[in-house]
Formats: C-alpha cells, sequence, structure tokens
C-alpha cells in the first residue's frame, strides 16, 4: 500500500527539499478550494444539464456555448466537470475517512488487547499488506459488482490495515508517555485512557497520513473507474469521463484530457497539503527547507 | 502501629533478568520512609510493582496493603487502589500531564471516575492547587501543561496525586528534575500534606540530603536487594553495611576542602550481572572469602556477613 502515500513526500524524502515558498502553500490552498467548491456547489454552477444527451452536438471543439466543448454523446464537458468533482472528491473522502476510523480503532484495541488481539489483527493486517493494494481493491471490487459503492469499500479494505499500523505505532508511543502512566495510577479505566488521552495524542500523524492518501485514492478510484471497475458510464466521475472520452481524443481532446487533468491537479494538491501540515506539525523539517 | 503496606520476598522479573531479588518492606502509617540507592538498584521497579504499573514484569512474592494481597489482585479490583488509595507521583513533571488537556481536569479526573461531581471535584482540584501553595489556583485549572513551570507542575501533580485523599503516596524522585529551590519548596508540601493527613510516603530518592532531613525511615537498596535498614537518626550516625558507609563517606561536605570528593571504586552491580554472593563484594573494603559465594540474608538491620556474625 506504499503507492498511497504521497509521491511528492516520497521524492522529496530523499532528495534535496526545494524551498517552499509562501506562495506555494497559498496556491494549494487555493486550488483545494476550488475543488471543494466545485464538489459543494458544482450542480448549481453547471451551465448546461450534465446528462442530457444530444447527438447533433456530439465532439464538439470549445465554443462560447459549449466552453470546453461536448463529448461523445454531445454532453456539455464543463458541466459535467463541475457535477463530477462530487463523485469523484467525496467518494476518496469517504474511503479516507472511513479507513482512517477503522484503522484507529484496529489498532486500539491491538494495542489494549493483549497478546493474542495484536497477534490477530496485525497479522491480519500484514496479510491484507501483503497483497498489491490495488489488486486487492480490484478483486474486491469485482467480487461486489460494479459500482462506486463497490469500489469505495474495496479501497477501504486495502487501505485500511497501512493506518492501523501506523496508528498502532503511535498509540504504542503514547501508552509510554509520563502522563498515561499517570493516568493508570489515578485508577483511569482502559477504554477512558484510550479516549481521552491516547488517542487525541496519537493523532496528528494519522490525520497528516489521512490527508496525503486523498490524493491517491482519487487517483485509484477514478482508474477503478477507468477501466471499469467504479463508477458506471453515464455517470459524470472524473475516472470515468476520461474512459469513455479517450476514444475520440484524436477527434475531441478536450473531453479526455480534462478530467484526467483535474485528476492529477487533485492529487498533486492534497499530497502538497499533506506535506504543509507535516511542516506545520514538526517545525525541525522546515530547516531541511532551506 | 500498624503496618499499612508490606512487602515480602519481592521478585521482580524482565525476561531473564531479575530486577529485583527478594525484597522486604514495612509501611506504617502516617510514616515517612525513604528508598535509596543508585540508578538501577531497583527502587522504582519495587514502587511501580505495587501499583504494577509494568505489565511486562514478572512479580513473585507479596505485596499486602491492609492485609489485601496486591499482587494477585484482578485488575479490576486494583482500580479501586489505584488514585483512591495509592497515590504516585513521578520523577518528571513535564510528562506528567496530557498536553492537550486543561489540568485541573487532570487534578479532578480520580475524582471523576469516581463519580464525584463535576463542580464539586473542580471546587476539591481549586483547593488541592491553593494547598500546594499555588497562587491563584481557579485560573489555573483552566491553564495547559505547557504554560505552568516545572515547579508548578510538579505541585499540581502532587495535587492530582492526593486529590482522592489516599492513605499511601509513592513519590518516585519527585525533587530529581527541580532547581534546588524548588526542591526543597515541593520537599516541604509533600511532608506538610502527609503530616496533615496521617499519609504514609514511600519516597525513592538517590539524594541522601533530603533523606537526613525529611524521612523517618531509610532502606538502602543495591543491586535489587535490601542492604541496610533503620530509622534516619541511627542509620546517618552509625551505618553497618559497608555500602551505607561508601554512601555517606562520599556525600561531599563543606569545609572540606578542594579534593575531598571520594569516590566508591568500581561501578555499581547491574541487575544482568550481578555479581554471586554478596552483590556488593567486589567493591567492597572489607569483604571476606564468603562474601564472594554466599547471599548474606537481611537480619536485624542489615544484610551484611561481617554485621551478623558479632551478633551471634
Amino acid at each position: 500500500m506504499t503507492a498511497l502515500t504521497s509521491p511528492i513526500t516520497r521524492l522529496t524524502r530523499f532528495t534535496r527539499r526545494p524551498a517552499r515558498r509562501p506562495w506555494l502553500d497559498h496556491l494549494v490552498l487555493a486550488v483545494i478550494g476550488l475543488l471543494v467548491l466545485a464538489a459543494i456547489f458544482g450542480p448549481l454552477l453547471a451551465p448546461h444539464d450534465p446528462y442530457r444527451s444530444d447527438p447533433s452536438l456530439r465532439l464538439l471543439g470549445p465554443s462560447s456555448q459549449f466552453w470546453l466543448g461536448t463529448d461523445e454523446e454531445g454532453r456539455d464537458v464543463l458541466s459535467r466537470l463541475l457535477v463530477g468533482a462530487r463523485p469523484t472528491l467525496l467518494s476518496a473522502l469517504v474511503v479516507v475517512l472511513v479507513s482512517t476510523a477503522l484503522g484507529l480503532l484496529v489498532a486500539s484495541v491491538a494495542a489494549l488487547g493483549g497478546r493474542w488481539a495484536d497477534e490477530i489483527l496485525m497479522r491480519t493486517c500484514d496479510i491484507l499488506l501483503s497483497l498489491p493494494g490495488l489488486m486487492l481493491a480490484l478483486a474486491v471490487a469485482t467480487a461486489l459488482g460494479s459500482g462506486l459503492t463497490g469500489a469505495i469499500i474495496a479501497l477501504v479494505v486495502a487501505m485500511f490495515p497501512a493506518t492501523a499500523r501506523l496508528a498502532r505505532g503511535t498509540i504504542l508511543r503514547t501508552l509510554t508517555t509520563g502522563y498515561v502512566e499517570a493516568a493508570k495510577v489515578m485508577g483511569t479505566s482502559r477504554v477512558t485512557l484510550m479516549l481521552r488521552h491516547v488517542l487525541p495524542n496519537s493523532l496528528d500523524e494519522v490525520l497528516i497520513n489521512a490527508t496525503l492518501q486523498i490524493g491517491g485514492v482519487t487517483l485509484i478510484l477514478s482508474g477503478l473507474s477507468f477501466i471499469g471497475v467504479g463508477a458506471q458510464p453515464p455517470s459524470a466521475e472524473w475516472g470515468a469521463m476520461a474512459s469513455t472520452a479517450a476514444r475520440y481524443v484524436t477527434v475531441n481532446w478536450p473531453a479526455a484530457i480534462l478530467p484526467g487533468l483535474l485528476i492529477t491537479i487533485s492529487v498533486v494538491a492534497f499530497g502538497l497539503l499533506g506535506d504543509m501540515l507535516q511542516v506545520r506539525r514538526d517545525p525541525t523539517l522546515r530547516k531541511g527547507l532551506r | 502501629m500498624s503496618a499499612l503496606l508490606e512487602i515480602r520476598d519481592l521478585t521482580v522479573d524482565a525476561g531473564d533478568v531479575r530486577l529485583v531479588d527478594g525484597m522486604n518492606l514495612t509501611l506504617r502509617r502516617g510514616e515517612f520512609l525513604a528508598l535509596v540507592g543508585e540508578s538501577g538498584s531497583g527502587k522504582s521497579v519495587t514502587a511501580r510493582a505495587i501499583t504494577r504499573l509494568d505489565r511486562r514484569t514478572r512479580l513473585a512474592g507479596s505485596i499486602r496493603m491492609d492485609g489485601a494481597e496486591l499482587l494477585t489482585m484482578p485488575e479490576s479490583e486494583l482500580r479501586a487502589y489505584r488514585g483512591a488509595r495509592i497515590g504516585m507521583v513521578f520523577q518528571d513533571p513535564l510528562s506528567s500531564f496530557n498536553p492537550v488537556q486543561p489540568i485541573g481536569r487532570q487534578i479532578a479526573e480520580p475524582l471523576l471516575i469516581r463519580g464525584v461531581g463535576r463542580a464539586a471535584a473542580r471546587k476539591k482540584a481549586e483547593e488541592m492547587l491553593g494547598e500546594m501553595g499555588i497562587t491563584r489556583p481557579g485560573e489555573r485549572l483552566t491553564a495547559y501543561p505547557h504554560e505552568l513551570s516545572g515547579g508548578m507542575r510538579q505541585r499540581a501533580a502532587i495535587a492530582m496525586a492526593l486529590i482522592a485523599e489516599p492513605e499511601l503516596l509513592i513519590a518516585d524522585e519527585p525533587t530529581t528534575a527541580l532547581d534546588v529551590r524548588m526542591q526543597a519548596k515541593v520537599l516541604k508540601l509533600i511532608r506538610e500534606a502527609a503530616t496533615a493527613r496521617h499519609l504514609a510516603v514511600l519516597f525513592i530518592t538517590h539524594d541522601l540530603g533530603i533523606v537526613a532531613g525529611n524521612a523517618d525511615r531509610v532502606c538502602v537498596m543495591y543491586s535489587g536487594r535490601p542492604v541496610e535498614e533503620n530509622d534516619v537518626r541511627t542509620l546517618f550516625r552509625a551505618p553497618v553495611h559497608p555500602y551505607t558507609r561508601d554512601l555517606l563517606a562520599a556525600v561531599p561536605r563543606l569545609g572540606r576542602g578542594v579534593g575531598s570528593l571520594t569516590a566508591i571504586p568500581g561501578v555499581a552491580a547491574t541487575p544482568a550481572n550481578r555479581p554471586a554472593g554478596c552483590a556488593y563484594h567486589p567493591r567492597c573494603a572489607v569483604a571476606v572469602q564468603r562474601c564472594a559465594t554466599q547471599v548474606p540474608a537481611f537480619e536485624a538491620r542489615a544484610a551484611c556477613h561481617l554485621v551478623e556474625v558479632p551478633a551471634r
């Protein structure tokens, strides 16, 4: 599942980090802001009905009526892109939220439940981790039948073990701190100890990881839709859009290229956001940036 | 005077290393007992065994509080002892508080988890902070740990340990991380709080100066075993175990001039490499042959072959 961590972090970890400039942070925040706005207000902003096809308007280039042209069924590309932000980004968000929550739960039970619970849960995670993430997601998605819901469940299954491993590590580290010990000798029960003292102090790494994952998940979900396992053709999901329009790329390129471009922009933006949060949390990293 | 805490033949193992090897200790109500020893002598391990803090160590022997066996008690019953009957203060005041919670909430925690109402718990927390000499305690309740100085945090930690009115306070080197002035202040607070509550204190330290001025009784540990125990005056005036003597001789004194620092030769025995016989014999100036083979029994006041012989 390492493929799901931000490609940007992995690259820069081993190379000299470029100086981070404030304008980059602002740009990242602006791009993410726009993506979020599109996801929320997309259907209201769309100038045309994204699902109304008109054979007489197939594959038109950009014009004053269709700013980004039309696709192979004569639907407005701009409208479909705006409407598509919601299923694309929201489903990625759902995957990350659910897999993070599940990972935290598994890690908490493993850390507190004693040796056997720990062994069973962590070895299960290891088994899931040893399967290539995309393969596992594909297998689960196929078994569940195609559709976005199936793809979301598949990705949660593929992703939570990595989060559980990470969270278990930070939880175990937090468990050895003085205040957890102090709370323990005060007679605090194990569940309270976990909820009040351990989890709040173990969250930041997991949350940064989750932010980094949003980009990767967007990419994989779109990938699944592209190869036909995720969102199905009529729906305006970016991966599915790129998939159907790809055949006509030589005739009318915007319909095929733009969804892919938006996916790329989202992935990079969320990756950079994760990096930003990481530097915020650990200011010593800033030294390496100069 | 009845014994509040009785430790008998306690052994603590971590893996195949025996950290504590046959510890005996009796603590009466209202008594201030100092547990003294070098790093690695097993004094903290002994203290942590009382509340069974380290899940990874194996404990054997007996630790009784008011007659109830703590070592074999189910975890759920032991929880009723932690905080309510046994309070504990640790060495590092920086890490004793959760950084993301106001200290008032944490000081009140022992009361809150036992069903005391919020308002009452808050009031008691404020009282405790006031007793610990913290000015404007009501305002401090909402402060976060990083907003307090080390000394304040340690006093807040004592307030937390005492808020549920325990009968026993275990203080594991509570003054080590503080500057000298704050050490004196914190010690005085513990002393006063103990007297006011008729509280038994198990005070762990390596600082003999602190022991001399505050403790009623002293137990000296070396390499996981008790080597000498007595009331504080007798121990300082007439130590019998060679280790205690060497330790007292190594205390620097004013007016003795430069170059008067003495040290015990050799290095402290580690639990993993404990010498056979009396663990102190390789460093002992008066050791005889059987010190290297026989573990001396603890008789009367000390565990040393050379003490028990004339006693017979």
